[in-house]
């Protein structure tokens, strides 16, 4: 537990800390999984207003031809992307494939680009 | 108060909470691929098959399971000073005890027994 005693050296200047693509990939995971719980309430409110009545469920529709919402959207897709490719990476850790360092590398790139590469190709084809 | 789930039961959780998001996605992808719904009542009747409203339900069930330990950990990763985090915590779980009644209550009325 942290205490006021604790006399051992502490370094976390996170700008100089060397940052491999394992670690950005392993924090993002962390992040998408935040952004993504503040959007459950968002998803709940949607699915009682569009099974609620012909009414709800157009108003919901209606917020999706919005560019800026389209926009918000494929972000948080894009976080669902990164958090379940990270996600499925760290399961084959968790069961010892993929453990050694280059491997791990390799993947947390794989991961990382995998995401970039889908949400690419679905902003192309829904906003243009 | 916490309800605890420490080392494996938590890794466990979050591993089993997060197999079974995964496949009632890609589940979800598939059937509404399949048969796209059109109007409001094509959505709502989507839902008002026992299995697909019942498959929700778990599916909630496991998110929010899946969200408390994650979220937890972050929680207790960063926030240092005790009566926060205990205070956070428990609004953690306040938060999402009532999603799920939320959720429950809105699958619940468009079933189709």
């Amino acid at each position: 537990m942290s205490s006021n005693n604790n006399k051992r050296p502490k370094y976390l200047n996170l700008l100089k800390i060397r940052m491999p693509v394992s670690a950005v990939t392993s924090i993002l995971h962390r992040l998408s999984g935040l952004i993504l719980f503040l959007t459950i309430p968002v998803l709940i409110y949607s699915l009682q207003k569009s099974l609620g009545s012909e009414a709800g469920y157009q108003q919901i529709v209606g917020y999706f031809s919005s560019p800026l919402v389209k926009i918000i959207v494929l972000l948080v897709i894009w976080a669902l992307l990164h958090h379940l490719l990270a996600g499925i990476r760290f399961l084959f850790i968790d069961f010892d494939i993929g453990v050694d360092k280059s491997t791990a590398f390799k993947t947390a790139w794989l991961v990382s680009v995998a995401a970039a590469v889908i949400i690419a190709f679905m902003a192309w084809k829904v906003l243009l | 108060m916490t309800w605890r789930a420490h080392g494996m039961r938590a890794w466990l959780l979050q591993r089993l909470s997060a197999c079974y998001l995964a496949a009632y996605f890609i589940g979800f992808l598939v059937l509404t691929f399949i048969c796209t719904p059109e109007s409001y009542i094509d959505w709502r009747d989507t839902f008002a098959y026992p299995a697909i409203n019942i498959a929700t339900v778990l599916f909630f069930v496991a998110l929010l399971i899946h969200a408390w330990v994650g979220i937890r950990d972050i929680l207790i990763d960063y926030v240092h000073p005790t009566m926060l985090r205990f205070i956070l915590l428990n609004g953690l779980m306040l938060a999402l005890l009532s999603m799920g009644i939320w959720i429950m209550f809105i699958l619940f009325s468009v079933i189709k027994l």
